[in-house]
């Protein structure tokens, strides 16, 4: 049975959080989320019910957060910001005479015991370092990883040239790794 | 120019994961595999990063379920009760 009423307590927050993720402001994701419930609402009519109605509400909120994007040029001129970073960004993890990796940097063994996924401060480790991440590279991680969108539609769907969209995955990768090493794995 | 062309192959880590991190997603031109092949022959320090990639990636793909079951960011009790009234209307 169709139970709308039920919605904002039941995804409420799931969707805030989707929101915060991809956007990482508390007002922006306030403003997404009342204008996915409200425009959900209106459009109830249309919505044939049924297991769907996740599904149904993260789409409208997928995308508000692509015309939020768009709006407000995140994913513009993604060329020219992965070129002009290029060497500050790599000198950061590879020695730029040797090519190898710079001491200090994927030189630990990672120290688990147990399956961390399994573990909710796992998890609030893991969203602190999206949040640390440059927006221009958390859209497109967040798309691949979270929303397991492919690389062919993330690229149509952002402008990205193929091998631009594997530099940002190269470099969210690179950052997320460093950020779970230094607060989970080899702490 | 040709040593260098040597040294692009033998020792360029970010060229190697770079292609670590394409090669899980689509199959890499021969080129590609032959250069990642080499390199990983030798450097132990991009093999880990191989396996720690991986690894990261079966993490990463539990984010939007661990979202849903425990949502890290909560809605203001304010939003909430104006969103409440906005939808009884």
């Amino acid at each position: 049975m169709l139970n709308p009423e039920k919605w904002l307590e039941k995804y409420g927050d799931y969707l805030y959080s989707l929101a915060m993720l991809k956007t990482g402001k508390k007002e922006v994701s306030e403003d997404l989320v009342q204008d996915t419930f409200v425009s959900a609402f209106g459009a109830i009519d249309s919505f044939r019910g049924g297991s769907a109605e996740k599904t149904w509400l993260v789409s409208i909120l997928q995308n508000k957060i692509t015309d939020y994007y768009r709006k407000k040029d995140v994913l513009k001129d993604s060329d020219d910001y992965l070129q002009q970073t290029d060497t500050t960004f790599y000198s950061n993890f590879f020695d730029t005479e040797s090519g190898h990796w710079n001491t200090g940097y994927a030189s630990n063994e990672w120290l688990v015991t147990d399956n961390p996924s399994e573990q909710k401060e796992f998890y609030t480790v893991l969203h602190k370092c999206i949040e640390k991440m440059p927006a221009k590279l958390s859209g497109v991680f967040l798309s691949k990883f979270m929303d397991e969108n492919t690389s062919e539609n993330i690229c149509k769907e952002m402008n990205l040239s193929p091998s631009n969209y594997w530099v940002i995955i190269h470099r969210a990768k690179l950052l997320m790794k460093n950020c779970l090493e230094l607060n989970w794995f080899i702490k | 120019m040709k040593m260098r062309g040597v040294k692009q192959l033998f020792s360029n880590c970010k060229e190697a994961t770079l292609l670590t991190v394409k090669s899980e997603e689509v199959k890499l031109s021969f080129p590609e595999r032959v250069q990642l092949g080499i390199h990983l022959l030798y450097c132990s320090t991009c093999r880990r990063f191989k396996k720690e990639s991986e690894k990261l990636n079966v993490y990463f793909l539990q984010l939007h379920e661990h979202l849903l079951k425990e949502p890290p960011y909560r809605m203001s009790e304010q939003l909430k009760a104006t969103l409440q009234s906005r939808l009884k209307k």
